[in-house]
């Protein structure tokens, strides 16, 4: 079978790009850091960080950013400190002085996050202008601790995800505990992350598959197709246009209580305008409960590769 | 993952876990909670488990370790799994990695989906049987593994590979012959991912290209149930009784999809950020189908009764898609930006269908003989569905304890399908060339100082005409939420969400509302010992449209009507090493499906050592329906209740 692929444009356009890069990195201001002032090589030569927070030097030893400031074989956190809070010497002399060492907190802490992590992993993802772009409100560490962060949680954060996201946005994360119909959040590691991203820019709030779909088939893969017969996906419609994703009071997270009220809501042809799908189903008497349970007959009702009715 | 294996391995974990306790004074970077869940459910267990579907067995309820230091050529080595063992979901996590070499993540997940609902495609609710006649009881396995060659550095190779894979029992119906039969059918399908990527990054030049081959293939076998063949319908059709003795269909689909996914994003003069990405997937679908039925059925289309049907179908469906967008950030003043932006993305369908149907021993409504009657269609079918988006929004993100955004968008979608004259019973609106534009004007403001977070968005949509009927041709949404927090003491919040969605055209009269109010608290009444929280709230949703009843066509309203209202609330309570944790939830509906439901959340832990603790957790669920039309009322209710026991370790 042939396949056609983006490969070859898009692979010379990656090699192209080294060169591009050393040219522009020539010209820009590059988004460097912001000074943070790394004294490792003092703070080894001074008492240690953890001589007092014994338990949270302890702790980070598991903590990525120790790895990624450390060289090779050397994993003492303690050479870690500096990186975020500056030279310690003055704090230790001062018998820990709290006003002497360099603390992050709120929205001035997370620029110092930002001299580092200033560009963003990939290419749907935005610091400057997404919903939670950094501002007093919702910053880095609104989300993230770096010392204390949730057990089995990725990336630092805070608190469970579930419970991280459900801490703003509240309706939301009551929809998925009170709702009998829902996606289950507590259990298996399932978490609002499995479809947003929660640093995307204005307007891509949820993660998309690789392939460009909605992130609901990255699990649903049987519901993909490409179908013979489409329904709704795939030819103008969404998931969305008849379920409901944050968590249903209707069986299968239904829009509606009634499948047949769903489905004439767009079967219906009236007079104009003509709308697509809209043709109404015939002779089915709905006073007869047979017909009022349209998927008894329309099984294929996400796609079918056999039957134009989609019975099958 | 079969579950045989899953209660081997929790089991496994468990004498690991106990033997491991007596080592309780090693410094072990292991955090594990293994245990067993007893399970008590009255009323209709079906429907617990559509819901709920937590199971009795042993649990593997987390499990946590990560290396406090290298081990050997690794640097990172994390381990941690949630809920594995007697289900409904769990979930197993593996990274492990050297700075600067590789970085090698793993998951595995597996969810048991089960569905019974007693009144989902089931016409006999009113007579009391229950389930309906399409229910599931499946397991779905997710394994991805990625593999990250160099990360960090300038180039980073990228192999991966997903497996999803969906396989179990089931039960659907099939229409034939004027009458619908329940089938046995047993589903089987593998969906792999296999990619291979390259990452660039120099600084302000990242790219990245992934290429993918996804392999796709279904199974699913069906027979008639045992005792089905008088199907729904047991009255005379054109004076014939309609049963089947037999049906038989197995279907089979292979879909070949590559996919190219690239991006690039280069910083300029550290103002502008420029984005471009693509992605190309053309996905092919080669389905066969074999059927083989016997008995007494009635074919309107034919004007004939028939005593057996032979059907083979052989289809290919094909799709050519593409998704592209160019975005522009702009920093104008610190912290200060516009950014813009186009993207579209279009899917080309064409559909093929070879349908060949041996009616086998027809005879006219009048009696006469007419041998087998073979029909062959050739369906051919193509949808062309184009979205395009433009974009541009500006965002002061501090102005002192301020920030605000304001925006529009514009989306304009083409849809042009041209189904096959098989597809249409009744003529209308099933093909055609569709258009529509909708433009979104909006923006947002947050204030932040003093422990008080106030943040409110308000967007309209206008668009020009509807594809779908249930297409708005005005929108607006408003979300308005305030949190307060006093040290470490109160925590208090309101949230707002208001979606009034309308099309006025006086032949579609579509009116949407969904509204949902909620209010929360969060008091610690004695630090690190005692923490009260509480909850209430409103959910409300009126959806109305105009609707054709298709038995006379006369053109009446129907409405979906829900008005839910909750009520949460619990405790905290840790000394010394107790911790008691307690949360009880009511939630009550009325409109279209009237229920309440009550949760109950009761959780123990004492640690009796420095490392080793018990476990105890009660969690009850109650649903209760009420009468309604067409719902099952009462045949739904379940209470059901369980018990969890088990051991926590922390060395």
């Amino acid at each position: 079978m042939k396949h056609r692929t983006a490969a070859p444009p898009v692979l010379a356009l990656v090699a192209g790009l080294a060169a591009a890069a050393g040219a522009l990195r020539a010209q820009t201001a590059a988004p460097t850091p912001a000074p943070t002032p790394a004294h490792a090589a003092a703070a080894a030569e001074a008492p240690k960080c953890g001589d007092c927070h014994t338990d949270l030097v302890k702790a980070f030893a598991a903590n990525p950013h120790t790895r990624a400031f450390l060289g090779k074989g050397t994993v003492d956190p303690n050479d870690a400190c500096g990186n975020c809070h500056g030279d310690g010497k003055k704090h230790m002399e001062a018998g820990g002085d709290a006003s002497l060492i360099h603390t992050l907190k709120g929205l001035s802490g997370s620029e110092d996050c930002l001299a580092c992590h200033q560009n963003t992993p990939g290419p749907h993802d935005s610091f400057q202008n997404g919903p939670h772009a950094n501002s007093a409100a919702v910053n880095c560490l609104t989300c993230h601790s770096i010392h204390h962060a949730a057990p089995k949680s990725e990336h630092l954060v805070a608190k469970p995800p579930v419970e991280l996201c459900g801490s703003c946005h509240g309706t939301e994360s009551a929809s998925f505990r009170a709702k009998p119909y829902v996606h289950r959040l507590d259990r298996g590691g399932m978490s609002c992350l499995d479809c947003h991203a929660p640093h995307a820019r204005q307007g891509e709030p949820v993660k998309m598959t690789i392939q460009g779909e909605m992130p609901c088939l990255n699990c649903h893969a049987e519901k993909r197709g490409p179908f013979v017969f489409q329904h709704v996906v795939g030819s103008g419609g969404t998931c969305l246009s008849c379920h409901e994703s944050h968590g249903s009071n209707n069986p299968n997270m239904l829009q509606w209580a009634q499948v047949s009220q769903l489905c004439l809501s767009c079967h219906s042809q009236t007079p104009p305008p003509q709308t697509y799908g809209s043709q109404p189903p015939s002779f089915h008497d709905l006073r007869s409960p047979r017909y009022r349970n349209c998927t008894t007959c329309h099984v294929a009702v996400h796609g079918s590769n056999v039957s134009p009715q989609l019975l099958k | 993952m079969r579950p045989a294996l899953r209660r081997a391995l929790a089991s496994a974990a468990l004498v690991a876990a106990a033997g491991a306790a007596r080592l309780s004074a090693q410094a072990i970077p292991v955090d594990v909670e293994l245990g067993y869940r007893f399970v008590d459910v009255s009323g209709n267990d079906q429907m617990y488990r559509t819901q709920i579907n937590d199971r009795p067995g042993v649990l593997l309820r987390s499990l946590d370790y990560t290396s406090l230091g290298p081990i050997g050529f690794l640097d990172t080595l994390h381990v941690d799994a949630t809920d594995v063992g007697a289900g409904p979901a769990g979930q197993l996590r593996l990274l492990a990695a050297r700075t600067g070499v590789f970085r090698l993540t793993f998951t595995w997940r597996e969810t048991d989906l089960y569905s019974a609902l007693p009144a989902f495609a089931n016409p006999f609710i009113d007579d009391g049987i229950v389930p309906g006649q399409q229910t599931w009881n499946r397991i779905r396995n997710i394994y991805d593994a990625e593999l990250e060659l160099l990360p960090g550095k300038i180039l980073t190779p990228i192999l991966g590979y997903t497996r999803n894979t969906y396989d179990g029992p089931g039960s659907t119906t099939y229409h034939l012959g004027q009458n619908e039969f329940q089938l046995d059918d047993q589903v089987h399908s593998v969906d792999s991912l296999y990619k291979i990527g390259l990452v660039f990054n120099d600084g302000p030049v990242q790219a990245g290209f992934t290429q993918g081959w996804r392999e796709y293939s279904w199974q699913d076998v069906s027979v008639l149930r045992p005792g089905a063949g008088s199907g729904n319908v047991t009255t005379p059709i054109v004076g014939q009784v309609v049963t089947a003795s037999s049906i038989a269909t197995t279907q089979k689909s292979e879909i070949d999809t590559p996919v190219s996914n690239a991006w690039v994003t280069a910083n300029l003069f550290g103002r502008v950020k420029l984005t471009g990405t693509y992605i190309k997937a053309d996905g092919t679908n080669d389905t066969g189908f074999a059927e083989a039925d016997a008995g007494k059925f009635v074919s309107f289309e034919l004007a004939r009764i028939f005593s057996g049907l032979t059907e083979n179908v052989d289809s290919r469906a094909h799709t050519d898609y593409w998704r592209g967008s160019a975005r522009a950030e702009v920093t104008l003043l610190p912290n200060v930006s516009l950014a813009g932006g186009w993207a579209e993305n279009s899917r080309v369908l064409d559909g093929q269908a070879l349908i060949s149907s041996l009616f086998l021993d027809t005879v006219t409504y009048a009696g006469q003989s007419a041998g087998d009657l073979l029909r062959e269609i050739n369906a051919q079918t193509s949808v062309e569905d184009t979205t395009r988006t433009y974009d541009a929004n500006v965002t002061a993100r501090q102005l002192g304890p301020v920030a605000v955004n304001a925006g529009w968008t514009q989306v304009q979608q083409n849809v042009t399908a041209t189904p096959d004259a098989s597809e249409i019973v009744i003529p209308g609106g099933q093909g055609g060339r569709y258009e529509r534009r909708i433009n979104t004007f909006g923006g947002g403001a947050t204030f932040s100082q003093w422990g008080l977070t106030l943040t409110a968005d308000y967007h309209h949509d206008s668009a020009d005409q509807p594809i779908f009927r249930t297409d708005f041709i005005d929108r607006d949404r408003l979300s308005v939420r305030g949190l307060y927090n006093i040290a470490d003491f109160l925590k208090v919040g309101a949230y707002f969400r208001d979606t009034k969605a309308s099309d006025d055209v006086v032949t579609i009269g579509y009116d949407t509302e969904v509204r949902e109010f909620q209010g929360e608290f969060d008091v610690t009444l004695v630090k690190n010992t005692l923490t009260l929280h509480g909850a209430g709230g409103e959910f409300l949703t009126n959806r109305s449209i105009l609707i054709r009843e298709p038995q006379d066509f006369t053109i009446v309203p129907t409405e979906q009507k829900e008005l839910g209202h909750n009520w949460e609330g619990g405790a905290r309570f840790t000394w010394k090493d107790l911790t008691f944790d307690a949360a009880y939830l009511w939630m009550n509906n009325d409109g279209s499906i009237p229920f309440t439901v009550q949760r109950i959340r009761a959780v123990a832990e004492y640690f009796f050592t420095r490392n080793l603790g018990l476990d105890f957790e009660w969690l009850q669920d109650k649903y209760d329906e009420r009468v309604a039309f067409d719902q099952a009322g009462p045949l739904a209710n379940y209470n059901g209740n369980r018990y969890y026991v088990g051991i926590h370790w922390r060395p």
